[in-house]
């Protein structure tokens, strides 16, 4: 009986064993399979070499799709040419007209401790008082800036700007000084108006080289500094140092005389602010520069007085 | 005798009531209520927003060309609005954090060309320091300004 369950016990595990064996056996012969598969997929994946797109192309054409794409590369391109435009406009050198009036303001921006002109003032009403001289005048649609500076160096002047827009320095210790009264004001600002109109101090601080760099464009190129710092030295020679011209002087005396003849009272403050003027530049140190910027208070009287005729 | 003391009592009561009673106008200013008008844009190169309608007011912050700003109105409790300040030529703004005082002159209702962006390279290289834009943003409040106008 033993013998029977031995045997039996024997022949189980022999069975199971080989069982075992043939799994091992299925595993090693899937593994070669899965290889062949492999390779045999791998050509079919290789897509340029069974597409072929000289067909597609044709398709292409007749759909349109190559006009659409052409363009949207017109499209880029004009957008690509407008932001580079765009770019080299933002290098754009101011033209004249809207040059001078910045620049006027630089030099005063640059030369706000020497001028005092940041302090508190009075409303003097100054330019109301001038605007309708010019009105009077038959000077219409001109802007005026007045800046009344807390110094002597400049007495006053008018920077150039545009035809548009004046702007003026004057000097409130000298209207102090000379007790001006608004008409006499506006007096000196009329004269400071016709020398900006005529171009003298303009002529005077341009050149060539600004001229040939005002509207155009800098783009690839430094911005010029020195052009600009040198330009704003001018301005201070100008002003501080050289002034004006004898013959400058006399086509401004000679403009006004026949420009105000018409207001005889009008004339008149015009002389006698001449007269006090020249009194002034005569007695007081602080003003003795006065003829060296606007030669000569006492030559514009005899310019003009009426002179006496031989009969 | 009695009349006396009604009478002096009448005084009294009268003096009494004008002291607790206070001026209208001095009530109205505590209740100003604020209200957005418009949103305008700063039409200069640089300039200041002040405390007061005046330009000579102690500056709250400086604000350059095409800055928007909220125009206030304030309405006091008797109805009445107010829009200009000082002589009728300063609006109430808002700016950032800060409610003060602009020319009206200097605001625009629309964008303007403005120098700095369209020639802002050229802005660039003129390598203005702070110093120089708080002195080119004062200058807008030192000029006195005007036009003349065609004669008809």
């Amino acid at each position: 009986m033993k013998k029977l369950v031995y045997s039996t016990l024997v022949a189980l595990t022999l069975q199971s064993a080989i069982a075992a064996d043939k799994k091992i056996e299925h595993k090693d012969d899937h593994a070669p399979e899965a290889k062949t598969e492999a390779t045999a997929t791998a050509p079919a994946g290789d897509g340029k070499d069974l597409i072929d797109f000289s067909s597609i192309k044709d398709l292409i054409k007749k759909d349109g799709l190559e006009g659409e794409l052409q363009k949207k590369q017109t499209e880029k391109r004009v957008l690509l040419d407008k932001k580079k435009l765009q770019d080299m406009k933002r290098f754009n050198v101011p033209p004249a007209d809207v040059f001078w009036n910045m620049f006027s303001e630089l030099w005063l921006v640059k030369n706000a401790t020497l001028l005092k002109w940041d302090f508190h003032k009075p409303e003097f009403d100054i330019e109301k008082a001038f605007i309708s001289l010019l009105e009077a005048q038959g000077i219409y649609e001109k802007k005026i800036k007045i800046l009344l500076v807390d110094s002597t160096e400049v007495i006053h002047a008018a920077l150039p700007t545009n035809d548009k827009e004046y702007i003026f320095v004057l000097s409130l210790p000298f209207i102090r000084t000379m007790d001006l009264s608004k008409v006499e004001i506006s007096l000196i600002l009329f004269e400071d108006f016709l020398r900006a109109r005529k171009g003298y101090f303009k002529n005077y601080v341009t050149s060539k080289e600004l001229e040939s760099y005002m509207g155009s464009n800098f783009a690839g190129k430094p911005f010029d500094k020195k052009l600009i710092a040198d330009h704003l030295k001018k301005y201070s020679n100008v002003l501080l140092v050289k002034g004006f011209s004898f013959q400058e002087q006399f086509e401004v005396t000679t403009e006004m005389d026949s420009l105000l003849k018409n207001d005889l009272k009008m004339w008149n403050t015009y002389l006698t602010l001449l007269e006090k003027i020249d009194n002034l530049t005569k007695t007081n140190a602080l003003y003795k520069k006065y003829n060296q910027i606007y030669p000569s208070p006492e030559l514009q009287m005899n310019w003009l007085k009426p002179k006496p005729t031989r009969f | 005798m009695s009349k006396i003391i009604l009478s002096m009592m009448l005084i009294f009561s009268f003096n009494l009531f004008a002291q607790t009673t206070p001026p209208a106008t001095a009530a109205s200013s505590t209740a100003m209520k604020k209200t957005l008008v418009s949103v305008k844009y700063f039409n200069q190169m640089m300039g200041n927003v002040h405390q007061n309608a005046s330009r000579f007011s102690t500056v709250m912050t400086t604000i350059s060309c095409n800055h928007p700003v909220k125009v206030l109105k304030e309405t006091s409790t008797d109805g009445k609005e107010f829009m200009f300040y000082g002589e009728n030529d300063w609006n109430l703004v808002t700016v950032g954090p800060y409610d003060g005082y602009i020319m009206s002159a200097y605001l625009s209702d629309k964008k303007n060309e403005c120098f700095e962006e369209e020639y802002s390279k050229f802005f660039d290289g003129l390598e203005l320091e702070i110093n120089d834009l708080y002195y080119w943003a004062r200058l807008y409040d030192q000029y006195t300004q005007g036009k003349s106008k065609v004669n008809r």
